[in-house]
């Protein structure tokens, strides 16, 4: 990782990808409008802008059904005149303009499936892929680079049927030693996100309310990952580290594991639907049950 | 002397040693508090975006617990940075009978940093419209000549009397610029001082601070106010590279400005049919983001062998003469310097003021990637034969001196040799045939102390 | 009554002391120098050679690097 990190720009330049939910679902159920969110989001994306001439900040909206880049701040540098006229900041007419179209197809694309008895889960896995494959890039892309982080700004539950896909995705954040930061803003808790920041090194916080969110995001997600080594920043309390099953998409506490390739499962298979293994059941079962029992009975007169 | 790091930080130093009262005229312009903004340390800049939307004073104490046992020491920096700047006030609160010191920003500062942060970032002027009269240069091409009107501008600076006149830069202004460089020797002309090596071997940003501070400090001789200077460079920091700007907007003050910039490579002036305009080149919009203590890392391009020869990729004529200042050049190619480091080259150098470390750290921040990945990045044999070749120069250490003997006891000796060594001028002492050695500075001191104590 | 005499104090290496001995044993009487030789490493002498001294050391060690037979 040396190479990488020389070629780093010194200290506190930071590529800030910013996770976008975009979930109309989500924003229904919600007292604060989605606007008033974005008016917050917004501001923050100028602050962590104004820090550093160098810093980039890159956004992908995560819809229900789909993913997007909206905006990328190293290629709207040189925005023209005309998208000014409307009074609207220069910087972020095209990030409203690509927002509004996602949410368009995005709906479209909601309308073909139906069922929507609860708040349906956005496409986190999607989104998060995404923004690896653009610090890839980046890495990628030769001398020089800031320093990158992921922050997740969610409101809709875990989908567990993207849990294999989130998973893998966080390990590859663990590799490439990108932090994700998540800001938890819906009602219940999110596991994905508290073990995303929690094996990236990232920060996880859920904010009561959202009228401040502007203070939040700022105080906590603004801070570049130099200064971090040395201020206060929320810890975390208890992470979730349910797993979802692989035959049913379920988040379980306990399950059956596979003792091959540990593909997880809620009931007992006869075959590992992952990597094939049979499993032998009844006499496995059988020799299983007498052998941890023999097991307990041994060990009882040593302890 | 100055020292080559904190010369960027000199120039935040020059401005927050302006008087209160323009300091706070400059924060009504938007682009200095956001070039202010950015030259913070990291943590100054944190606190600045905490307390943007807070208007009450926040105790001290309450920001010190944020930073972590760690960070106490940039915690004082910090504030110590945000309180010269008058970013932050100090007032003094009671709170439960108690006094407690509370900051709070700058009103002025604070609302126009909101303003930025709320409606995001506005252009300082309206670039001209893009029509065809106007043939604006590629990106590419105003790189190119900026670079190249910077090394010019290098080139005559470190060159002075000699070469033709390559830019308009008058000579008297010249002169400002090589104060502290360039010393003047009578015997053969103007030579490099220490700091005018250390200078050359600073990245591009640094260098064009360490001008440009040069440039406002001498302002007040051309009776222009440094507070507009500076306000002006900081604003032309915020223009878009590769756009144009009609003249007309500007004070005449700035207009003379733009011209010296001009020479510089700052910007690139055009005349129309009707209009001049001029178009900021990456020098100026980089300008804010060297001022940050974090200066941005070069690519290097020198590779040094075991055997002495040093292969320098690089076509820029200045990067040569850099060179040439410790190393032999043996030939050129295109994109190819190959030079050899010998004795007489070194010798060479240690003779204009420069020392052995100085050019090994030169080495060493400018060594080619693939080089940089290895350690030591320059072959050992070659920093200990340097060091070695500098050694061997001062072999000898000559001071000026009285010598004693013939002392009347060896009470007074002691006493005298006592005396020299709390005034620091002992050079040497032999307490057996009890003489001394003392520097020629405390020659008299000692000759008073021998007359009172030797009767 | 303790005598005081004006001059320059030379520190340098074993070698160069020597050298600069040498040096003073090869002149004439009326232009020797070295007032005093202190100890292995350290030479007192009259004030006005120190720039003879050191030009002389630099010719002797420009007679010794290696010079490419041209």
């Amino acid at each position: 990782m040396a190479s990488v990190a020389s070629k780093l720009y010194s200290d506190d330049v930071s590529l800030l990808v910013l996770l976008l939910d975009t979930n109309p679902f989500f924003w229904d159920t919600t007292s604060t409008t989605f606007s008033q969110f974005l008016s917050h989001v917004l501001a923050f994306l100028n602050a962590v802008l104004g820090l550093n001439q160098l810093n980039q900040v890159v956004v992908i909206a995560t819809g229900y059904s789909s993913c997007d880049y909206i905006y990328d701040s190293s290629l709207t540098s040189n925005v023209g005149s005309e998208s000014r006229g409307s009074g609207m900041p220069a910087l972020f007419g095209s990030l409203l303009e690509k927002l509004e179209d996602f949410i368009g197809r995005d709906e479209e694309l909601a309308k073909e499936d139906e069922h929507v008895d609860k708040i349906a889960p956005s496409l986190l896995s999607g989104s998060l892929s995404m923004a690896l494959c653009y610090i890839q890039r980046v890495f990628r892309s030769g001398h020089l680079h800031p320093q990158p982080r992921i922050l997740c700004l969610q409101g809709s539950p875990d989908g567990p049927e993207q849990y294999v896909a989130v998973m893998n995705s966080i390990f590859s954040a663990q590799r490439l030693m990108v932090p994700i930061d998540s800001c938890y803003i819906g009602t219940q808790n999110s596991a994905f996100l508290q073990q995303a920041s929690y094996i990236t090194g990232g920060v996880h916080h859920a904010p009561k309310q959202l009228d401040g969110l502007f203070q939040f995001l700022t105080t906590i997600f603004a801070t570049d990952l130099h200064t971090r080594r040395f201020v206060q920043l929320p810890k975390p309390v208890g992470v979730d580290f349910r797993a979802s099953c692989f035959c049913h998409k379920k988040t379980i506490d306990m399950g059956y594991v596979c003792s091959v390739c540990l593909s997880i499962f809620c009931e007992h298979h006869k075959k590992c639907s992952t990597c094939g293994s049979v499993f032998g059941q009844s006499k496995l079962d059988g020799a299983n049950a007498s052998s941890s029992v023999n097991d307990r009975k041994r060990k009882a007169p040593d302890s | 002397m100055p020292q080559v790091k904190i010369i960027a930080k000199n120039f935040m130093d020059m401005v927050a040693s302006l008087t209160a009262i323009k300091l706070d005229k400059l924060y009504n312009n938007v682009f200095i508090c956001e070039a202010i903004l950015r030259s913070l340390p990291p943590l100054a800049k944190k606190y600045v975006l905490q307390f943007l939307f807070t208007d009450e004073p926040v105790p001290a104490k309450d920001i010190k617990e944020w930073v972590l046992a760690d960070g106490v020491s940039k915690h004082g920096v910090a504030i110590d940075r945000l309180i010269q700047l008058r970013i932050f006030t100090e007032t003094v609160v009671t709170v439960d009978r108690k006094k407690e010191t509370c900051y709070s920003l700058n009103p002025t500062f604070q609302k126009n940093l909101q303003k930025h942060i709320i409606s995001g970032g506005v252009l300082p002027r309206e670039p001209m419209n893009s029509n065809n009269a106007i043939k604006l240069p590629s990106l590419q091409e105003l790189e190119t000549y900026a670079l190249q009107q910077w090394e010019c501008f290098l080139l005559q600076l470190i060159n002075s009397g000699q070469g033709e006149k390559l830019t308009g830069i008058s000579s008297s202004m010249m002169k400002v610029f090589q104060r502290g460089l360039l010393s003047q020797r009578d015997r053969d002309g103007p030579r490099l001082t220490e700091s005018g090596f250390q200078f050359l071997l600073m990245d591009t940003n640094a260098q064009l601070w360490y001008i440009i501070r040069e440039y406002i400090s001498n302002a007040e001789e051309r009776d222009v106010d440094p507070a507009d200077l500076i306000s002006f460079l900081l604003e032309l920091s915020f223009h878009v590279t590769g756009e144009a700007y009609n003249l007309n907007t500007l004070t005449d003050v700035q207009r003379t400005t733009l011209k010296d910039l001009a020479d510089l490579g700052l910007v690139k002036l055009q005349q129309g049919r009707k209009d001049s305009w001029f178009i900021p080149t990456k020098l100026a919009t980089n300008l804010s983001v060297s001022l940050a203590d974090s200066s941005v890392r070069k690519e290097g391009y020198v590779m040094m062998e075991t055997n002495f020869r040093m292969y320098a990729y690089s076509t820029s004529k200045l990067q040569c003469e850099i060179l040439r200042l410790f190393a032999r050049i043996e030939y050129q190619l295109p994109n190819l310097i190959a030079c050899a480091i010998t004795k007489e080259s070194l010798y060479n150098a240690f003779d204009n003021g420069i020392t052995s470390e100085q050019i090994i750290t030169f080495l060493q921040q400018n060594s080619h990637p693939r080089c940089a990945d290895r350690v030591p990045s320059i072959p050992e044999n070659v920093t200990d034969q340097i060091r070695l070749w500098e050694s061997d120069l001062k072999r000898i250490e000559m001071t000026q001196a009285h010598f004693y003997d013939e002392f009347p006891s060896k009470d007074v000796f002691d006493g005298a040799c006592n005396f020299t060594r709390q005034l620091g001028g002992l050079l040497w002492e032999d307490s057996k045939r009890m003489r001394l050695v003392v520097k020629s500075e405390v020659h008299n001191q000692m000759r008073e102390y021998l007359h009172t104590h030797s009767k | 009554m303790v005598n005081a005499i004006k001059g320059v104090f030379i520190t340098c290496d074993i070698p160069m002391a020597q050298f600069i001995v040498n040096m003073n044993n090869s002149m004439p009487s009326s232009q020797k120098f070295i007032i005093h030789v202190l100890d292995s490493t350290h030479l007192f002498v009259q004030p006005h050679v120190e720039q003879m001294i050191r030009s002389a050391v630099a010719e002797f060690r420009d007679q010794n690097s290696y010079e490419k037979p041209t």
